[in-house]
């Protein structure tokens, strides 16, 4: 559950540490939804500290009901930041990339995790 | 239809598709957790030893032991069999084994002898050459010279 406002660790190596959610479709976002977010903490890297990106979300501390049944929850909310077309920043995606992701079309980002 | 179970982590219980909460920590661990009761102690740091419900305190304190010794053990317990070996066939075999022992005996006794008889008699044959071969005076010299011991060694099988 992502709402305005919300901190979100970036676990990429797009140079950003943290963003803060400025904006989601809808009332929350949750895995696998595409907000947009400004840069609040960066390191030397290709996003700098006040910028406004797109981000894709890969973990939520509220839990993800999927279909078969399973319940799946995360002790961080974390998100990899990604251009408008959807492709990630960064090369390497460094936490966790759960299923939810290859149904939303951002498979490019399960790359940078190692899905294939 | 066997369900595919899994075992909670807190409780040791096991979890049916459909129940369950999968939590997974940043350094990778997973979690899977039956109800928010365990979930619950989890976040607090229980210890699931110390709690009398879940299955690892009845482990540590032997609570299903009768269960444990209802439970038959099982053996190896290796078999002979007997196989056909290189030219006797298995029938010969056991037939061999099924004789009593005591007609096994008399006819190895039987066989024996027969040898023994047969030496005998080979030694009588001998001797009897060597006294025509001294009554005609000729062809001694033919004869080996350990032929007359020879024929005494082979009775000692």
């Amino acid at each position: 559950m992502i709402i305005d406002g919300s901190r979100l660790v970036v676990t990429d190596n797009s140079g950003a540490k943290e963003v803060e959610c400025i904006k989601t479709r809808g009332r929350y976002a949750s895995i696998g939804d595409v907000i947009t977010c400004s840069v609040k903490k960066a390191i030397r890297g290709k996003v700098t500290q006040g910028q406004v990106v797109k981000a894709v979300i890969v973990e939520t501390k509220k839990e993800v009901q999927r279909k078969d049944g399973s319940v799946i929850k995360f002790d961080r909310n974390s998100c990899v930041l990604v251009n408008p077309k959807g492709l990630p920043i960064g090369t390497r995606v460094l936490g966790f990339v759960t299923h939810e992701l290859r149904a939303r079309q951002m498979m490019k980002v399960g790359r940078g995790c190692g899905w294939w | 239809m066997v369900l595919k179970t899994q075992t909670c982590r807190f409780s040791g219980l096991r979890i049916y598709p459909g129940k369950g909460v999968l939590f997974i920590r940043t350094d990778g661990q997973q979690f899977l957790f039956l109800k928010q009761k365990c979930r619950s102690l989890f976040i607090q740091r229980k210890r699931p030893a110390k709690l009398a419900w879940t299955t690892l305190y009845r482990k540590q304190h032997r609570k299903d032991q009768e269960a444990q010794v209802a439970r038959k053990k099982r053996r190896n317990v290796t078999k002979a069999a007997t196989r056909s070996v290189a030219g006797t066939s298995l029938e010969v075999i056991q037939k061999k084994k099924a004789e009593k022992p005591e007609a096994r005996k008399a006819s190895r006794e039987a066989a024996l002898r027969e040898i023994k008889e047969r030496t005998k008699k080979a030694k009588a044959d001998k001797a009897q050459q060597k006294l025509q071969a001294k009554a005609s005076g000729k062809a001694v010299k033919n004869v080996p010279k350990g032929a007359g011991k020879a024929g005494s060694k082979s009775t000692g099988r």
